[in-house]
Parts: structure tokens; sequence; C-alpha cells
């Protein structure tokens, strides 16, 4: 029997080890997914006016050279000449920016009153089917300027038409038409809150909400003059974010141009523009900086526009009854920019 | 007159260990020592009755909990391929417009409302922690379907805004900001307990075995000992009801054994193919619908969807990793769903080429499958073959894990009572064989 003793422990004890120490299957966790490292392009930081330049109109544009040419007349060699030879006007908009710049689902088309701007500019190169050679490219408000310098043949764009301020800063990247906008900062209030301007909302200590990144929200966040000291201000990631906010009971009321304002109150009937303009905003339309002609050729465009009623038939089409009850006057050409030596 | 004392001449009885109890039972009389011996074989055999029957036990329920588990990991899994699914339908159905697909509307309300039941009944069965987390994931259930109504109700009308609302819909359903509570993360955070207490029950499952053997042998051991003793002390080679009960313990240890072993090999199995092919297949079904919601998502907002895009990479990322080592199972289907996806991933870059290069309407239009990509590539068509392929194997592994997790633990029932029965009846043998001794000397 002794003999089998070492077997029968070797069993035993092989079956104790087996049975506690075998290694159970594990599930694993779930797999987490990992975005391809991006690279990130140093941006260089935007120029900005000195203070000479700066104490200048910024408004002023490059004056438009004699008559507006027909569009089988347009000088050879010219910006315009070479679009009608591509046969494409490449734009650069905004999609969601309702009454200047968004896409109409049930057309399926962008339209707004930066979009008839682009069609009057199109026909004046192509003729009376002039739209239908416009390509669109919606584009972000910080892709404008980088569209202009890329300009259609490196993936951007002829024009940018995209409620764009114009300012001394941007001069000195691209070229503006004149101003064919004046715009202004104001607010946007539930009807029936009884604020009726920025100053009572920042009285009654409101929450305003502004985009981030914004001038809009800049402005409230410098306080100048502690005007709006008392206002909460509420930051998004959009203007419609603040719309949002203001119809989930999250804001009292929004800030934001009085165009994309107008835009927002139009989506909602329980929401009105109120107040003063408390900021100027002209628009003008951005073409490269290097395109003088085609710069002097869209501001006799937008010339012929304020004098032929083309203007106030854009203006009445869009913003009557949303920023005003009766067409207004268009914003007077301001030239005198000094075309630089070639 | 008892024959013992002239019958037998019981040899001097080996020296014991110096332990003082040993010692003193070395002193006492043969039959006394008998009776004690036939007390611990008795003890021994009860012992092992009760705790060897514990063991199986134990491992049974431990298989049962995997095979819960499993069943509820699953359920959850499903919840969110549902969740994710609708919000694809939804963000879909925003890029149409008013052109909106009956058919799509359906198959989303349909998948909010199964996901909803689906909350319900994993709710019912789970622990106090996952409650916490399930009621969360039903509560933004609620708020996602809300925003998406005001998105479909805002978009009808042509306002922009409805995107927006689109937009938060999709960050209720999954979002990148720990902060902000979102559906998938509540959803995962509950997969990932089910993940641990599988995990948890496979090692009781594994370490429930040594109770078995550990008093088996015990008793085993202490037999042979005491027929050893017995065959010195006797000089009878053989004790009928002793031998017995060694060969019957010799062989419930090692059948049972192995049955024991068995079971717990194929629960190891079900969990490491089936049910780990379910999982997988599972969770590149959910990243996939993500991904595609993110595709619609950047084009809802025109210009300004990078982080949608940078989104639609991530789950792209789960997929690949998933169809290229994750997944094991039937290589056809696999294969099915590995060139369907590839196609997909052709085809999503051509939309967002379309929709870089100021294209926006044709990428669209790409998007959604009513026209193919130039590479002759339908990318609805090519992801919904992907979505059948992977959704075929979740299924179908996943029934075979619950199907083998069953068979693993049905034997185990059986085992349990013979073990108990074949300990009594070892003791029963054991006593007989030391009576029989003890008679000798009466």
């Amino acid at each position: 029997m002794s003999r089998h003793r070492p077997a029968l422990l070797s069993l035993a004890l092989g079956s104790l080890v087996v049975a506690a120490c075998s290694g159970a299957v594990r599930l694993p966790a779930a797999i987490e997914g990992e975005a391809p490292p991006t690279t990130t392009a140093v941006t260089p930081a935007a120029p900005t006016c000195s203070p000479p330049e700066a104490a200048l109109n910024p408004q002023r544009s490059y004056e438009p050279q004699g008559p507006l040419p027909s569009p089988d007349k347009l000088p050879t060699n010219s910006t315009m000449a070479e679009i009608r030879i591509r046969d494409k006007l490449i734009v650069g908009v905004s999609g969601d920016t309702l009454l200047f710049g968004a896409r109409n689902p049930l057309k399926n088309q962008i339209e707004g009153f930066d979009i008839d701007m682009l069609k009057e500019v199109a026909k004046a190169i192509f003729g009376p089917d002039g739209e239908s050679h416009i390509t669109y490219k919606v584009i972000t408000y910080a892709d404008r300027l980088p569209n202009l310098e890329a300009g259609p043949d490196n993936g951007g764009v002829d024009i940018v038409a995209h409620t764009m301020t114009i300012n001394c800063n941007r001069w000195l990247r691209i070229a503006f038409s004149s101003t064919y906008f004046d715009a202004g900062q104001r607010v946007l209030v539930k009807k029936g809150s009884g604020f009726e301007s920025i100053d009572e909302l920042n009285a009654g200590k409101a929450t305003v909400c502004a985009p981030e990144g914004s001038t809009n929200i800049d402005l409230l966040r410098r306080n100048e003059g502690n005007r709006f000291g008392q206002l909460v201000v509420l930051a998004k990631p959009d203007v419609t974010d603040c719309l949002v906010a203001m119809q989930q009971g999250e804001a009292d009321g929004a800030t934001g141009d009085d165009t994309v304002l107008a835009g927002l109150a139009a989506q909602d009937p329980n929401t009105e523009v109120v107040g003063d303009k408390f900021t100027d905003e002209p628009y003008g339309l951005g073409m490269a900086k290097d395109k003088i002609d085609f710069v002097q050729f869209v501001n006799g465009v937008i010339a012929e526009m304020r004098t032929d009623g083309r203007w106030s038939d854009i203006y009445s089409k869009w913003l009557v009854g949303v920023l005003s009850d009766t067409v207004i006057d268009p914003p007077p050409a301001i030239y005198g920019r000094e075309v630089p030596a070639p | 007159m008892p024959p013992a004392a002239t019958t037998t001449t019981p040899t001097q009885p080996p020296p014991f260990s110096s332990q003082p109890l040993l010692r003193s039972l070395a002193a006492t009389s043969t039959p006394a020592r008998l009776s004690v011996l036939r007390a611990v074989f008795i003890v021994l055999a009860v012992i092992f009755a009760v705790v060897g029957a514990f063991g199986v036990n134990q491992r049974a329920k431990a298989i049962r909990d995997v095979r819960n588990a499993s069943a509820h990991l699953l359920a959850l899994q499903d919840i969110q391929v549902r969740i994710v699914h609708a919000d694809a339908i939804a963000s879909s159905s925003y890029l149409r417009s008013g052109q909106e697909d009956p058919a799509q509307r359906t198959a989303y309300l349909d998948e909010i409302a199964k996901a909803g039941d689906g909350l319900v009944a994993v709710s019912a069965a789970a622990g106090a922690a996952d409650l916490e987390q399930l009621s969360e994931a039903s509560r933004l259930l609620g708020s996602y379907v809300g925003l998406v109504e005001q998105a479909r109700a805002n978009n009808r009308q042509g306002f922009p805004v409805g995107a927006t609302y689109q937009r938060q819909a999709n960050g209720i359903v999954t979002n990148s900001d720990p902060e902000t509570p979102d559906i998938v993360s509540s959803l995962r955070q509950t997969e990932a307990s089910q993940r641990s207490q599988i995990n948890r029950s496979l090692a009781t499952a594994h370490r429930a075995g040594v109770w078995l053997h550990l008093s088996g042998w015990l008793l085993f051991v202490s037999l042979v000992v005491g027929s050893w003793w017995m065959w010195r002390t006797f000089r009878r080679i053989v004790n009928v009801p002793i031998a017995i009960a060694l060969l019957v313990l010799f062989l419930l240890l090692l059948i049972g054994g192995t049955k024991q072993a068995g079971a717990v090999s194929d629960a190891d199995s079900a969990v490491g193919n089936q049910l780990s092919a379910a999982d997988d297949a599972a969770q590149a079904r959910a990243a996939a619908f993500e991904a595609q919601s993110q595709e619609a998502l950047t084009l809802i907002n025109r210009g300004n969807g990078a982080a949608n895009e940078a989104n639609w990479q991530l789950g792209n990322d789960v997929v690949t990793k998933e169809l290229d080592s994750g997944i094991r199972s039937d290589e056809g289907v696999l294969t099915d769903a590995r060139s369907a996806y590839k196609s997909y991933r052709i085809a999503h870059s051509e939309i967002r080429k379309l929709d870089d290069g100021g294209n926006w309407d044709a990428a669209v239009t790409v998007s959604l499958g009513a026209q193919d990509a130039s590479s002759g590539v339908n990318a609805v068509k090519v992801f919904d073959e992907f979505d059948q392929a992977v959704g075929q194997i979740a299924t179908t592994e996943g029934t075979n894990a619950s199907v083998h997790l069953g068979d693993a633990v049905s034997p185990m029932g059986t085992l349990r009572n013979v073990v108990f029965v074949i300990g009594l009846l070892v003791g029963v043998l054991a006593a007989l064989g030391c009576g029989q001794r003890l008679k000798e000397y009466r």
C-alpha cells in the first residue's frame, strides 16, 4: 500500500491544484475609439491696424471705374472675365442665418438677403441667368477670411456674403465692397417680458446669452463704463443655441447683430428684437485683397442697386415686418480708398 | 466469548506522531481505536457530503450568474444599439426635411419604443448601483425624444434652429464631456458592471471546484490510511465495505471532478468565444450607428461640422478595431461585414470630399443613398449590409452563448445530489467496515 501512497497523493494534490488554480477566461472591457492625430497648424497672429490706419473710416472702399460694363463686354483679363470664362462664381455664405443666408428645406435652396446680393453680382457677370452660375460654399464665421485668402483655385471662393462687418483689421487681409447693410448689436427678448433694451436687462440682473468667441460677448465682458455689470452672461457655441436657451428658460435674452436676431425672432413668434443698436456693424461683401478690379466692379453693381430699387426690393422681401415696418434707405456708398501702386 | 483476543495477534501499532492526542490514542485498546476510526470516517464522510455538494452547488450557481449577467449585458447592448440606431435615423431624416420617409419614421418610433421597453425590463432585474444609471438613461431618453420632436417641428417649418435641437438631442445620446450625462455612458457603465459580474462569477466558478476535491481527497486518503492501519493490525488484506467505499469515492472524484471541470470549461468557452463575439459585434454595431449619425450631423451643421467628423472618426476606429481583430466568429459573415464596411468608408470619404469642396447637395444625396458615390457604392445599401452581417453575428453568438452556458450548468444539479448521497453512502460503508472488525472483539 505504501508504494501507491505517492501516486494517490499526487492525484489528489493535482486535482486540487487544477480545481483551484485554473485561470478563468475574462470578458475584456469595451473597446474605446481613438481619433486620428490631428496636426494643429500654427496660425499666425491676425494683423492689426496701426493707430493712424484705425483712425480712418474703414467703410472707405474702391470707387467704381465708370459705368458698369455689360456682361458680354467685361474688360479683358479682368477678374470678372476670368470668372465668366470659368463659368461659375464661387461664393462663401452662411447656411443657418435665417433671412440672410440659410437653407430653405422646403425648396432645398440657400436663400436670404446676402444670397440675393450675390445673385445680382452673378447677373452682372453672366447676364439674366447669372444665379444658375453660382456655386455655393457654406462656411463658418472663422472660415470667411481664409477662404478669400486661398482663392477659388485653391479650394477658396471668389466672394463672401456672410453678415461680415467691415473693419480696419480685416482690410489688412481682404478687401471689402462699399457697405451694403448697416447692422448693429441689439437684444432679443421674450414678448411680454417687460425688457425693452440691454440697459433694462442689465438693471433687472437678467441672464443674456451670446455666442462664445463673438464680438458680441466680448463687448459684454469688456463692460466698458460698467454698462453691463449686472448682467449674467451665458456663453453658447452658436447664436441659435441662444434661442434654444431662451426657449428652454435658461436665458432671459440674447444679444447679437440685429440681422441675426431678426432671423431668430422669425423662428419663434414669442420673441422680439428690442432696443436701439448699441454698436455699429457695417456689412460689406468680402473679396480677395488683390482683386481690386473685382471690388470696383461689385461696388458698381451695389451703386446701381441703391438707385434702381433692387436693394429696396431685397430689403422688402426679407426684412420689412421683421427689422422695420417699411423699407429703409440703403446705406450710402463711401469711397476714397487709394488703389495701391502695382 | 469474543474471538478477537485469541484469533488475532495484533502487532505493535506503528509509532504515531509525538502529538499528545495521538500518543494517548496509541495507548488505548484496539477496539477503542477502531471506534475512534469509525467516528473519524463518519465525520469526514458527512463533511464531504455537505462540503462537496456545497462546492458543486456553488459552481452551478456561479455559472448561472454568468449566464444571467451575460443575458443582462446583451439586453443592455441591444438597448444601446436601438437608441443609437434611432438617433442615426433621426439625424438622416433631418437631412430629408419635408421629404421624411414614412418607413424611416416608423423605424425610429419602433426603435425608441423597444429601447424604452428594454430599459423597463433590465431595470426590473438590476441591482441598486445599476438601477441609478438605468433610471438616468430612461430620464435622458424622454428628454431625447422631446428634443428630436422639436428639431423635427422646426425643420419642417424651415427654421435653422431645428439643427441646434438635433445637435442637443445627439448630445443626450452621446457626448465627450464627462460632466454632461448621456444615455450611452449610462448604459456603458451598466454594461461594464455586467462584464465585471461575469468575470467575478466565472472566477468563483473556478474556485468552487476546490471544495469537492479538498473534502473528497481528504476522505479518500483517510480511508486509505485507515485501511492500511487495519491491515497492519488485523492482517486482513480486504475489508469489503471500505474497499467498496474507496472504489465508489474514487470513481465519484474522477467522474464527478471531470464533469465539474467540464462545466466550468464549457462556461469559459461560452464566455471566451460566443459571448465575446456577440459583445464585440454589438459594440461594432453601436459604434457604426454613432458614426452614421455623426456623418448626418456633419452635414446638418453645414460648415460647422468639424467636431462631428472627429466623432465619426472615433466610431469608425471602434468598428475597424472590432472587424480587424476583435470579433471572432463565422468567417463568411465576418468577411461580408468587413467588405461592406470598407465600401461604406469609401462612400463616407467621398461624402466628406463633396461637402468640403462646397458641393453640399451632392454630399447629402450620396449620404442618404439617393445617389451612388462616384465609386459606384451606395452608402446606405452597404451600411445596411454591414449592419445585417454584424447584427447576425451578435444575435447568433448571443444565442449560442446562452445555450452553452445553460448546457454547462444543467448536469450540476444531479452531480450535487449524487455527491451528497455518495458522501453519506461512503460514511455508511466505512462504518460497516469498522463494525466488522469490532464484531471480532465481541
